[in-house]
């Protein structure tokens, strides 16, 4: 349970911001100009139909919130906001550093009516600072924050993902800091502003990097199919006969968890006489192993895969507890057993489409059930009357609204 | 600045240990809130024990690692094997807001500690358990790394080239995503508890919280039926999207060229005007349709130049570029250092060292730069001047060898 109001101006950095908010219970406003938030023109599309009702992301992340439209560039536009403003808890914006102030929206011009407000800016590098101005994107944040270096083949570029994750990482720093703040709120009646910034939000993943440089002037180098176990190059994704798996050597006590693996292999005959049985594997001693031995038993391993399935490994590991998971794709993941069993993905109707869709549900489950994904993502300015009407005007006053082209 | 901390008054139990879970506490305690970590001598923290060490040193008290994600906080040592720890623990988790923990399912009740009870002592407080994929369900005690978690989650399906095997975004991928929702999970409850004076008990899978990053592959499968494959570096949005290598050993640029306008000012940057008008890559469509060409000749110019530079140049041009920095690079990081990024932490035993800082910036406050325990060092602190134990009960205790 939730009662806070939340304005959200955000683009594509900071709607999953707006969107926990929605789905914990707050009424949130996405305010979009006229003619529909940027962000609404990124794919992929419903139906690869790119109009701006069918972005996916926008979809994904705009659950649960009503939609106004209001023109930020006219003054008009401003005097209305500064009146919604007036009443809210959070403002969110991804707007570039200034750009609500030179509206005179500012976290300043805005908490001299409503100083417990909190504001929350989501921007690629921050509010200040050297690059402060620069242009980023997913690509370039997830570069310069540190986390990509370390992520490839060793003989090709470094890469990220296929789905841009900075502006995410960064919404959900905008949410753990905005409720921190409005926390507080509850002792000193005051407001904050929060400055949440893309590279930092990545920079907040690197963990080691930065410290195996700095005390003991290590890098990690990029592996690919393989990872770093000390000095150790070990083979950790494998080709299997209809996808792939996962599985690393892994040395000491721990070399209990591949043993049935092994037991299982012994049992249908794998390897040759004696190959696999002359480790012992309830205390591998993987560091004083050769080059060969190692390459030998991953070679045994990445025939046997080629044989089996993803399920079939799978669902051996699970009877047999040993250490592998198949590389499962989203068509996977829809289906996954875990998932399901918790009742993980949601049905949210599209009424509009006379069609209704799954999307992912709760990041946590609570005994008070406070997250709901409550409705689909709105249409531009599918709540003007409403939320309009609330705020003091009448249906003539909105229809003079539209056309004079505020909303 | 103030020297009030937005979190302050919020009282934590936490059973954390390793990655994730001392990472979500370690954002309480950065703004102000008493986190106190309950660890065992026998069984420590592996992040205790987790290189680089103070002078490449092990030991519990020399792990960089363990500073990062644990300072400002309390350290109470206690062996819970102990019938008798229960005279420490049940006091505090009745003053506390919320108790933590991310063992595997089933630990905590062996202590005695599941929810059920914790409530019978504090029908208020706010119970979270962070596991790799929730408390129930046929795989909720399922063992595993980073890695299987990642390549289960969907996220080593997405990350790599389409002629090669997928790999893991970045190790441990879910620890990252967790411990955020954790946080806020936590936050929310209080304030569902401040409206309704009730508490409630969190159930956290790993696996589940990282999907929400992955809403929009997995709403193109719902909606579209379309499986996101292996893609490289490419966008749809852009060409040339990639990283591309520079002068030196291992320096990279990514580079971002999303409009008309940016096209035509990278080609003069990087020193190929007449790439501009050039058929093969004067439009998006062309661009696109050329892309590997225009991939392999961008790769050529970008290898003449010095990567701090070129980012330099084409940023001043409006063009989107960053280095790929490393664990050194981020170190020197002209933003990184103006922004204050890494800050100090340390610990009594080793003294100062650095860790990254929160990744956000409160206008009322700065985060605390505190040291982070040494194990047990709050042991008598905890015992005496939160509890009230008289110098004989905490001795008595000690004796009966609670605090191992």
């Amino acid at each position: 349970m939730m009662n806070y109001k939340v304005l959200d101006l955000t683009d594509e950095k900071g709607q999953l911001a707006g969107q926990i908010y929605a789905n914990l219970g707050a009424e949130v406003i996405k305010v979009e100009p006229p003619s529909g938030d940027p962000s609404r023109r990124i794919g992929p599309f419903y139906e690869n139909d790119p109009k701006p009702e069918n972005s996916l992301p926008f979809w994904a992340f705009n659950t649960g919130k009503k939609s106004v439209t209001l023109d930020l560039t006219k003054e008009e536009g401003r005097e209305i906001f500064r009146k919604m403003a007036s009443e809210a808890d959070v403002i969110l914006e991804s707007f570039a550093p200034g750009c609500m102030a030179s509206m005179g929206l500012g976290y300043d011009d805005l908490k001299k009516q409503n100083k417990g407000l909190v504001m929350v800016s989501i921007t690629p590098y921050g509010q200040n600072g050297p690059y402060a101005g620069y242009k980023g994107d997913d690509l370039v944040l997830w570069a310069v924050g540190g986390v990509m270096y370390q992520c490839g083949y060793p003989d090709r570029a470094p890469m990220r993902l296929n789905t841009p994750q900075t502006f995410l990482h960064a919404s959900l720093q905008a949410v753990a800091g905005s409720l921190a703040a409005l926390y507080a709120r509850n002792t000193t009646g005051e407001g904050d502003y929060i400055d949440c910034s893309g590279m930092e939000a990545v920079g907040h993943l690197m963990m080691y990097e930065p410290l195996a440089w700095k005390y003991q002037h290590r890098l990690t180098t990029r592996l690919g199919a393989q990872s770093w176990r000390g000095t150790l190059k070990l083979r950790q994704v494998w080709k299997c006969a209809d996808g792939m798996v996962a599985m690393r050597l892994i040395g000491g006590r721990q070399s209990r968890t591949l043993k049935p693996l092994i037991d299982w292999m012994v049992e249908l005959g794998e390897g040759d006489e004696g190959d696999l049985l002359k480790y012992d594997w309830t205390n591998l001693d993987l560091y004083h192993m050769t080059e060969e031995e190692i390459a030998h038993i991953e070679e045994i391993w990445a025939a046997f895969f080629l044989k089996h399935t993803k399920k079939e490994l799978f669902d051996e590991a699970l009877k047999r507890h040993y250490d592998l998971t198949p590389v499962q794709n989203t068509k996977d993941l829809l289906s996954d057993d875990q998932l399901t069993s918790r009742d993980f993905w949601v049905q949210v109707e599209h009424e509009d489409l006379e069609k209704t869709f799954e999307y992912p549900g709760a990041p946590f489950k609570t005994t008070a059930n406070i997250w709901n994904v409550r409705s689909r993502a709105p249409h531009i300015g599918e709540h003007n009357e409403l939320v309009y009407e609330e705020l003091g005007y009448t249906p003539e006053e909105i229809a003079l609204l539209k056309e004079g082209g505020l909303i | 600045m103030s020297s009030r901390y937005p979190l302050e008054g919020i009282k934590i139990l936490d059973f954390h240990w390793v990655g994730a879970g001392p990472w979500a506490t370690s954002f309480f305690a950065d703004f102000g809130a008493q986190v106190i970590r309950c660890e065992s001598g026998a069984a420590p923290d592996p992040f205790r024990v987790t290189p680089p060490f103070k002078d490449n040193k092990m030991g519990l008290n020399a792990s960089y690692m363990f500073n990062m994600l644990n300072s400002n906080k309390k350290s109470l040592q206690i062996n819970m094997k102990n019938p008798r720890a229960m005279e420490v623990i049940l006091p505090l988790l009745k003053e506390a807001d919320v108790v933590c923990e991310n063992m595997r399912p089933g630990a905590m009740e062996r202590w005695g500690l599941g929810y059920e009870k914790i409530k019978e002592i504090n029908p208020g407080i706010i119970m979270v358990s962070s596991c790799m994929q929730g408390q129930t369900g046929p795989r909720n005690t399922m063992s595993g790394f980073g890695l299987h978690l990642s390549a289960l989650g969907g996220w080593t399906s997405i990350t790599g080239w389409n002629d090669r095997l997928g790999i893991p975004p970045h190790q441990a991928y879910t620890d990252c995503i967790a411990p955020v929702y954790e946080v806020i999970a936590i936050l929310a409850a209080l304030e569902h508890r401040r409206l309704t004076g009730e508490g409630m008990y969190i159930d956290q899978s790993q696996l589940e919280s990282s999907m929400g990053l992955l809403a929009v592959p997995a709403l193109d499968y719902t909606v579209n039926g379309h499986i996101t494959e292996l893609n490289g570096n490419r966008d749809p949005k852009g060409a040339p999207h990639g990283v591309y290598p520079c002068a030196g050993e291992e320096r990279w640029i990514a580079i971002e060229v999303f409009t008309e306008e940016e096209w035509a000012a990278f080609t003069k940057v990087i020193g190929h005007p007449e790439w501009e008008k050039d058929p093969r890559f004067a439009t998006f469509i062309d661009r696109k349709r050329n892309e590997d060409e225009l991939d392999q000749l961008v790769a050529e110019a970008t290898a003449a130049f010095q990567a701090e530079s070129l980012m330099a140049d084409l940023q001043n041009a409006g063009v989107g570029a960053g280095v790929v920095e490393n664990g050194h690079d981020v170190l020197e990081d002209p933003h990184y250092k103006a922004r204050k990024f890494f800050i100090k932490t340390g610990n009594n035993e080793m003294g100062d060292a650095i860790r990254f800082g929160p990744a956000l910036k409160f206008r009322s406050c700065e985060p605390k730069e505190g040291y982070s325990p040494c194990i047990g060092e709050d042991t008598e602190y905890v015992c005496r001047e939160l509890l009230g134990m008289t110098e004989e009960q905490y001795k008595e205790l000690c004796d009966a060898e609670v605090f191992q």
